[in-house]
């Protein structure tokens, strides 16, 4: 039962890591460049 | 082409399973099963709240102005006509699955719910659980997926790849780099698990077909492995030679057999029933659908909790293991589509045909049981393989309709496996969307080795277990994916 509980805690945990990650991606301001190269691909098209 | 190390790894990891298979088929079973309990126990609430958020997501951006942005230039119109689009939808939509569990997939939840309430309360909620797994929340998880690659592929001018939204989003960076590699890996690794469990589905279908035609009782292995061979003979040479229009032709002869089908059994069983039943079946379902969603049935016996993971966990997952092959598919042909036109089409139009499908196979087999005291119930315990079969031959005409569903479902396994090896290929050379023809021919032997894997597992459920495992990581890919495409949208001028 104690291992079951440590291996259910360990997946649970990197779900939360990873909704963490998704959200912290989402609000994470890109850099110049990478705007900047997107915007080239946006004009060769 | 081996110095393609993406190729070279995922060629290496579905061989192992497949040689791992061949050997000790009862082994690997066993192993995913238990894995498969571990994770779904772990994260059923996960799973669940994913398949909603994706489904909400849909909605939200079908409403949303980012609805009237067009997948592909501004000027881009559609390359297909609005009719022919939502054909090839349901084609995408309608496989050997639906053949297989159109009767089965109901009647099996009825025999579990029916220990908790009475029969005809049961026969509504299976129907409506049937109709919840291959409705909306299923759809949403291919449309996400599509729109994602359509999206950066026709309007940001990415390869088609699942690789491809991390990059554009977030950069050519180390990080973006590795998870972007490790995308395209799973998505292959789910893609050829998954196919591999449709040919065994199929097969398995096939099997029963013929058993029923020639009086034949539990021919066993050596017929199944007749019916492979034929059907692996029979996805080479397409995949040899360019066969696009013959593979259309092949996808619309099988397309039209099932809709013959569903029209005779339609026409031929109890209609008033069947009718009465799928009216009342779309109220329920459009009223219940989206609150059930996030079900985990936390509080229910052990029994309860099995049977939500053996079917409503492992459907949901077995189409984050069809999203890539599916979504490419429709991100396709919808070149020139708005968003809105998109998901519309992409979600609404295929529920209905499903809700449609189940309505008049369930029906047919709720009848059986309810009705006429049919022994449909002991076939699904015997011989699940069968259960469609057993209603068309208590159908008129039953050795035509049953020869009509054996060939639907061998045409629906060579174009999915010939469908598969091309996407699969095209993943493995970074999206080139005319991959070499040996590279094909290399998938094509794999998909086979996987289906063969899962025909000497010789259960339905090991098959579940193994898709389920398999598909179970492009959960997280998926929502990443969807986190880059809502981010590219915050750039759009709406």
């Amino acid at each position: 039962m104690a291992l079951e509980n440590f291996i259910d805690t360990l997946l649970n945990l990197w779900v939360f890591a990873f909704i963490g990650i998704l959200v912290w991606l989402y609000f994470k301001k890109e850099s110049d460049t990478i705007k900047a190269e997107s915007q080239e691909r946006d004009i060769e098209r | 082409m081996f110095k393609n190390p993406l190729l070279l790894i995922a060629l290496i990891l579905t061989g192992l399973v497949a040689i791992w298979g061949i050997i000790d088929p009862a082994g690997l079973a066993h192993f995913s099963s238990t894995l498969t309990g571990v994770l779904f126990t772990s994260r059923a609430w996960f799973i669940m709240l994913s398949v909603s958020l994706l489904l909400i997501l849909c909605i939200w951006l079908a409403i949303s102005p980012y609805g009237k942005i067009k997948l592909g230039k501004d000027d881009d119109e559609p390359e297909f006509s609005t009719v022919s689009w939502l054909t090839m939808l349901f084609a995408a939509g309608m496989g050997v699955g639906l053949l297989f569990w159109g009767t089965a997939e109901p009647l099996s939840h009825f025999k579990v719910i029916r220990d908790y309430t009475d029969n005809f309360h049961a026969a509504e909620h299976a129907l409506f659980v049937t109709n919840f797994h291959w409705g909306l929340h299923a759809w949403a998880i291919y449309a996400v997926t599509g729109l994602v690659m359509a999206y950066f592929s026709f309007r940001k001018g990415y390869p088609i790849l699942v690789s491809s939204p991390i990059k554009a989003v977030f950069g050519q960076r180390t990080w973006t780099r590795s998870v972007g590699w490790l995308s395209d890996l799973l998505a292959i690794y789910a893609i050829a698990i998954g196919i591999g469990g449709s040919i065994a589905m199929g097969v398995f279908q096939i099997q029963s077909g013929v058993e029923s035609l020639l009086g034949l009782h539990n021919s066993g292995l050596w017929l199944a492995a007749v019916i492979f061979a034929v059907l692996c003979l029979s996805y080479i040479l397409p995949l040899m030679v360019d066969l696009s229009k013959g593979m259309a032709t092949l996808s619309n002869t099988a397309m039209a057999i099932a809709g013959g089908l569903l029209i005779f059994v339609l026409l031929t069983g109890p209609t008033y029933y069947i009718m009465s039943a799928i009216t009342g079946s779309i109220g329920d379902y459009f009223a219940r659908v989206v609150p059930h969603g996030f079900k985990t049935y936390t509080f229910f016996d052990e029994n309860v909790t099995n049977w939500f993971q053996s079917w409503t966990l492992t459907f949901m997952v077995w189409w984050f293991a069809w999203a890539p092959f599916v979504g490419v598919f429709i991100a396709r042909i919808s070149k020139g589509r708005t968003i809105r036109e998109y998901l519309i089409g992409v979600i609404l139009v295929p529920t209905f045909f499903s809700i449609f499908w189940f309505g008049v196979f369930s029906s047919v087999g709720f009848y059986g049981v309810l009705k006429l005291d049919a022994p449909i119930l002991e076939v699904l315990k015997t011989n699940i393989n069968d259960t469609t079969f057993f209603v068309l031959r208590h159908l008129p005409l039953s050795t035509l309709s049953i020869i009509a569903t054996v060939l639907a479902a061998f045409l629906f396994v060579v174009t999915s496996v010939v469908s598969a090896s091309f996407v699969l290929s095209m993943f493995a050379v970074g999206g080139d969307v005319n991959p070499p023809t040996r590279m094909k021919l290399i998938w094509g032997v794999i998909l086979g080795a996987l289906g063969l894997v899962m025909i000497l597992s010789n259960s339905i459920d090991a098959v579940k277990s193994i898709i389920g495992l398999a598909a179970l990581p492009f959960v997280f890919i998926v929502l990443l994916v969807a986190v880059c495409l809502l981010k590219a949208l915050k750039s759009e001028e709406v």
